[in-house]
């Protein structure tokens, strides 16, 4: 037997604790003293983890941690094994779903171990068996006959470890609850097979059933021949009653139609013949009537149409407007209305044009006397409009001369003025200016300058611009040049009186010349001569003009000749047309024609008349063919209705008709009456007979009603056979179909087979269950007991009258523990606290032993103030069997309380203080 | 030249319901099974048409209820009247299933159809086309519990090559009604040389000094009985020119065939693997039934591994397995399945340990009136070694 005891712990790091160490711990009985919230049930489990490894879900992990950032917690222990120095490193990581890791590694006289290895070597320990066995925890002692793994722990420790999952009683009761099932099953099933064997029952009886509703068949078959037999034969009875019943009617029908006859008299032949068709003649009347309407109004429309076109009636009746006939005319009507229009158009273009013409000859004629013509200046002037034209830059040119003349004339008026003043003036020589020419005489030719260019502008100007220079010249000082130059001057101014005189000869002589070139020319064109100078210019251009007027005069003469020419052709045209429509207008009987620009209105109305007169001559046709239609229906009456009116011939007709009407009648009643009697008299006696028994109407309909109602019944008799029989068809059918019993056979066999199974099934599970309980009861005394028993043994010393414990089972196989003292019997649950939680502790520690022996390692037992519910008189017992224990296995206590620690030191405890 | 066999057929049966198919075949496809398994008596006329037999025996259970199902009786006559047609004659011996308590069936039988009578054994002789003269003797129940000794009246048998017709228990095999028995001994005793017999739904074959006796097994299977799963059909019985009988061959008539398949389940380790075994050994099977619709007995067997899993999934692993077997065997179906496998504990050395497992097994072997039934001990072990497997 190996021991393991714990001398000491390091480095812990593990709930409450950082780095704790606690040594003094290598005692057989230690008494760790702390108070509350010191860590002592944290150590407690620090070592339950590092010796048994780690249990539990996360949520009762989760408290050994520091924080989330981390998990790991840890420490040493160390002890010895049996003599031989061990040290566990214990590393657990606590997850946070889940067992915590388990990261326990250890030092075993210098073997290194791993967590499996540690497991091995403490005898296969599982953290439950250290958890369920070696902790022990005072506060669960009280409570522990009702947690749930107590009853486990007992019976299964008879299957070697607490930490099992296999609890044969769950298994029985496993067992149990398939038999309760089973036995449901196999009665099920036999429930069914009753049902089945009623089924089977009464398809076997089917073979008798069918004979039996042969038989009936066959009956019913009989008896709905003989009914159908009497059926057919009361049926040709009523159709006898059937053809006979009609000879009585017929023979007083026959009577009454020759009693008719008789007082309506008879018709002639031809007032048959008419009365026959009166009616046609009422709707031939009818139609004349109408169509006479028809005339009457035709005949207003055309009047209408008639006036509206101004014709009489014998030109529109009976005459056609075919669709070219009309195209002609219109075309003829549309080509006069332009042929006449074009004549008017062109008449007022010459009458206009030669009004024109008229007007322009007098203006001429005013033209020309103002410009000095005396006679028509149209031959003179025709065509010479250009020469004039070009006369004017002549006569331009004249004017210019003329001008030019003036102005040296001018110079030398002004030159002999200046003579005349130079010579005048005697005294100190006039002074020559300082210049080369003196200010007037600069003046005087800038003034000639000046006339020369103005006599562009008129020749009116360049004369008294001259006489303004001049004045202006004599006006202007001229600076004195001394004695000696006032010879010199009058010599220069007699000097330039030449030479002025010289120029204005000059000029005079060209202005001649060109005043002559201007007269031949005027001469050449017959013309009038210039009146004036000034004029020359105006009275060329009046000459040009009047030029152009001839020239345009003679044009228009022309043109007013073509323009006759072609009125006479438009005139000939527009005749032509006249004459081609009047032509076609007296073919149709018109003689006249409709006014220019109305002939499509007129031709309008004409057509409208003539579809009026055809319309009347239609209309007119049409009554006359109904009148004949009806006149010929009623000829061969027409003398007899001579001198009626219409609707008294109508009325006459109509009356006619009845009486025919009713006379036929009665002939076909009478001849129906006699083809019936001729029929049914001639075929059988027995008509006689009948009619002798039914003499009339009422008998013979009430004898066929009775037939009627016999043959109904029989009918209804026969359908019932009818219904019975296909019922029992298809009951016989049914019956017939043995495949119906092959199934419920098959259906019999598969049921006794799952009922044979069933009740196997159900046997099976009877006697396993019978089985396995009687084994389950006997092992567990056998393998219970003992520990049972150690546990009474440790009481008994400690507490001498505590009595026996018997263990049983509960009615729902819970296991109970019993305390026998005397005559008290008292289950574990009836005991006070104390005295319960003493027995649990006695039994966790024969557990424990049981355990140590099993497993041969005594492995140290921690106890977390296991004495908290007992009082002062169990206490003492209490450690004393822990005390006893301690023999064994090292024994942790862990305790607040002082006296536990008083106790435990007298039972040898080494106190160890945290 | 036509061949000189006679073809022997017993326990046909007809009229008789299929016995339990199971509750998984739908209602239609029940009734096709149904259907089908009529279709063996045409498959046995078909085979003695065609195999050109001389004649035809029928030893016994014609019918399967004395009272005469009329559509059986219809199909019987038929099938009679087709054998008369091809000019085949048959001998009749009615068994318990059909004594010959009346008339009815040895009237309006066609021509060549002949009922063995029942105070006497009647002999017929037939010539073989080989030219040998087989007689054929017979003698037909008079009552269902027939418990005349009938084989003793064969004994004044005469002829040189002789089949005797008998439904008869040889051996009084307790399984089966124990009519008309009869003893090896007897059979070779009495001067029939080719003993035709019906009774045994197994087929069995045996030889004697003189010839054989056989019993051809029934027609057609009708249930997962074991004598009832298997081919099922006739045998063909050649007759040598010498006047001897050669082994008889077996030809099959069934028109749907049952098994009973049993798949060992001690190699599977793991649960899914089951199913492989399983439509293995139902393919091997179909192969075997030649195309016929199968339906199955399914036993799960042996010491396994996986016998804790398999049962704690069983409800919903048997679903899946369920449908692979039925869709793997399409017109046939799963009649049933067994489960006989137990964990792979070695129950020897449990024994030995002082475990309730143990002690049960101990206990169970102490029981005297189990030691007289092992399958219900068998069962009860299984049961209680399931119930306490700790890998459970």
């Amino acid at each position: 037997m190996k021991r393991l005891q714990i001398s000491s712990v390091a480095d812990v790091t593990f709930g409450v604790h950082r780095d704790r160490s606690v040594d003094d711990l290598d005692h057989p009985f230690v008494c760790v003293l702390g108070p509350n919230e010191s860590g002592k049930s944290t150590l407690a489990e620090f070592l339950q983890w590092t010796i048994g490894g780690t249990s539990g879900r996360a949520a009762s992990a989760e408290r050994f941690i520091l924080s989330d950032d981390s998990r790991q917690v840890g420490g040493r222990l160390l002890g010895e094994l049996d003599g031989a120095a061990l040290e566990i490193a214990a590393r657990f990581k606590i997850l946070k779903t889940g067992s915590p890791n388990d990261g326990r590694s250890a030092l075993l006289d210098g073997v290194d171990l791993d967590a499996a290895a540690i497991s091995r070597v403490f005898g296969g320990l599982v953290p439950e068996d250290y958890l369920q066995i070696h902790r022990i925890r005072g506060a669960e002692l009280v409570q522990m006959g009702e947690a749930d793994g107590f009853s486990m722990l007992l019976t299964s420790f008879a299957l070697g470890s607490a930490g099992s999952e296999l609890n044969p009683r769950a298994r029985l009761g496993e067992l149990q609850t398939r038999l309760r099932a089973a036995d449901q099953l196999a009665r099920a099933l036999q429930r069914q097979e009753r049902e089945l064997r009623s089924e089977l029952a009464a398809a076997a009886q089917r073979p008798a059933d069918l004979d039996e509703i042969e038989t009936r068949i066959s009956h019913l078959g009989v008896r709905r021949r003989e009914l159908t037999a009497r059926i057919v034969d009361l049926q040709r009875e009523q159709a006898f009653v059937d053809r006979v019943r009609p000879i009585l009617p017929a023979r007083a029908a026959r009577a009454n139609a020759m009693a008719e006859l008789e007082r309506l008299g008879s018709i002639s032949d031809v007032w048959r013949e008419v009365a026959r068709v009166s009616g046609d003649i009422a709707a031939a009347h009818a139609e004349v009537e109408s169509a006479r309407s028809d005339v009457d109004r035709a005949e207003r429309l055309f009047e209408d149409a008639r006036v509206l076109v101004g014709l009489p009636a014998e030109i529109l009746i009976g005459t056609e407007l075919s669709i070219a006939d009309r195209g002609e005319l219109l075309d003829a009507a549309q080509d006069c209305d332009r042929q006449s229009q074009a004549l008017a158009d062109a008449t007022a273009a010459r009458d206009a044009l030669s009004r024109t013409i008229e007007e322009r000859d007098h203006e001429i004629r005013v033209a020309a006397a103002g410009l000095g013509f005396v006679s028509d200046p149209g031959t003179a002037l025709l065509g010479r409009e250009n020469s004039l034209r070009t006369l004017l830059t002549d006569v331009g040119i004249w004017l210019n001369a003329e001008s030019s003349a003036s102005a040296s004339e001018s110079v030398v008026t002004a030159r002999e003025a200046e003579i005349e003043v130079l010579t005048s003036h005697a005294g100190p020589a006039p002074t020559r200016s300082s210049g080369r020419f003196p200010p007037g005489v600069i003046v005087l030719i800038v003034g000639l300058i000046l006339a020369a260019l103005s006599s562009l502008i008129s020749p009116l100007v360049p004369v008294p611009v001259a006489f303004v220079t001049l004045l202006i010249a004599f006006l202007v000082p001229t600076p004195s040049a001394g004695p000696v130059a006032a010879d010199e001057a009058l010599e220069d101014a007699r000097r330039a009186l030449a030479d002025a005189v010289r120029q204005a000869t000059a000029d005079r002589g060209a202005a001649e010349s060109r005043a002559d070139e201007v007269r031949r020319a005027l001469d050449a064109l017959e013309a009038p001569a210039i009146p004036e100078l000034d004029l020359a210019r105006t009275h060329v251009e009046q000459l040009a003009a009047l030029a152009a007027m001839v020239t345009t005069q003679d044009s228009e003469r022309a043109r007013l000749a073509d323009m006759t020419s072609d009125l006479a052709r438009t005139e000939e045209r527009a005749t032509a047309a006249a004459a081609r429509l009047s032509e076609l207008l007296e073919r149709r009987g018109l003689a006249s024609s409709p006014p220019a620009g109305q002939f499509t209105e007129w031709l309008g109305r004409y057509e409208s008349a003539l579809r009026c007169a055809a319309q009347l001559t239609a209309d007119a046709a049409r009554l006359r063919r109904l009148e004949d239609a009806r006149d010929v229906l009623v000829a061969p009456v027409a003398e007899q209705l001579l001198d009626s009116s219409w609707p008294q011939r109508l009325t006459r007709i109509d009356e006619m008709n009845r009486l025919l009407t009713e006379i036929e009648s009665h002939e076909t009643r009478r001849a129906e009456a006699d083809l019936v009697l001729k029929t049914l008299e001639d075929e059988d006696d027995r008509i006689d007979e009948l009619l002798e028994e039914y003499p009339d109407e009422m008998a013979l309909r009430s004898f066929h009603d009775e037939l009627q109602q016999q043959i109904a019944g029989l009918e209804e008799e026969r359908d019932r056979s009818t219904a019975d029989v296909r019922e029992l068809e298809i009951e016989r059918e049914n019956l017939t179909d043995t495949e119906l019993l092959a199934g419920l056979l098959e259906r019999q066999e598969s049921l006794a087979e799952e009922i044979a199974d069933a009740i196997r099934s159900r046997t099976v599970l009877e006697r396993s269950v019978d089985i396995l309980t009687e084994v389950i009861d006997r092992f567990e005394v056998e393998n219970q007991a003992p520990a049972v028993k150690r546990t009474q043994d440790m009481l008994q010393e400690v507490v001498p009258d505590w009595g026996d414990i018997v263990l049983r089972r509960s009615t729902d196989g819970k296991v109970l523990l019993e305390r026998r003292r005397g005559s008290t019997r008292l289950v574990d649950t009836r005991l006070s606290d104390g005295a319960r939680s003493l027995m649990y502790l006695a039994m966790r520690l024969a557990f424990a032993a049981d355990d140590t022996e099993r497993r041969g390692v005594a492995l140290p037992i921690l106890c977390d103030d296991p004495l908290v519910h007992l009082d002062d008189t169990r206490r003492p017992g209490a450690i004393g069997l822990l005390a006893d224990a301690s023999r064994t296995n090292q024994v942790l206590l862990f305790t607040c309380d002082d006296a536990t620690v008083a106790l435990a030191r007298d039972n040898g405890g080494h106190v160890v203080h945290l | 030249m036509a061949r000189s066999t006679f073809l022997h057929a017993a326990d046909l049966h007809l009229g008789a319901p299929l016995q339990s198919l199971g509750n998984r075949l739908g209602p239609e496809a029940r009734e096709e099974a149904l259907r089908l398994s009529r279709r063996a008596f045409d498959t046995l006329v078909r085979v003695a048409i065609e195999e050109e037999v001389a004649f035809v025996v029928l030893a016994g259970d014609v019918y399967d209820r004395a009272d005469r199902d009329p559509a059986a009786r219809r199909r019987v006559l038929l099938g009679l009247q087709s054998l008369s047609d091809a000019g085949i004659p048959v001998f009749i011996a009615h068994g318990n299933h059909d004594p010959l308590t009346s008339a009815e069936l040895s009237g309006d039988l066609p021509p060549g159809i002949t009922v063995f009578p029942t105070d006497r054994v009647a002999q017929h002789d037939v010539m073989m086309p080989n030219g040998v003269t087989v007689t054929v003797a017979g003698i037909s129940y008079e009552r269902a519990e027939e418990s005349r000794r009938l084989v003793e009246a064969f004994a004044g048998v005469s002829g040189s090559t002789v089949v005797g017709v008998l439904h008869t228990n040889v051996g009084g095999a307790s399984a089966h009604g124990n009519y008309a028995p009869s003893s090896v001994a007897e059979l070779e005793a009495s001067p029939v040389q080719y003993w035709a017999l019906g009774h045994i739904h197994d087929r069995q074959v045996h030889a004697t000094p003189k010839g054989w006796w056989a019993y051809p097994g029934n027609l057609q299977g009708r249930s997962t009985k074991a004598t009832e799963c298997g081919a099922k059909g006739v045998l063909l019985v050649d007759v040598n020119a010498a006047g001897s009988f050669a082994e008889p061959r077996f030809v099959p008539c069934d028109a749907l065939r049952f098994e009973r398949v049993t798949v060992d389940l001690a190699p599977v380790t793991d649960v899914p693997e089951v199913s492989d075994h399983v439509l293995t050994a139902i393919a091997t099977t179909m192969e075997a039934a030649d195309d016929r619709p199968l339906f199955v007995r399914l036993e799960l067997t042996g010491p396994t591994p996986v016998a804790a899993a398999l049962d704690q999934s069983w409800n919903d692993y048997s679903e899946g397995l369920i449908e692979e077997v039925t869709a793997a065997l399409g017109r046939g179906a799963l009649v049933k399945i067994l489960r006989t496998y137990r964990p792979a504990i070695d129950l020897i050395a449990e024994r030995r340990r002082e475990r309730l497992l143990g002690k049960v097994l101990l206990r169970l072997d102490a029981d005297p009136e189990l030691a007289e039934d092992p399958a219900l001990r068998a069962e009860i072990e299984r049961t209680l070694v399931a119930a306490l497997d700790g890998s459970r």
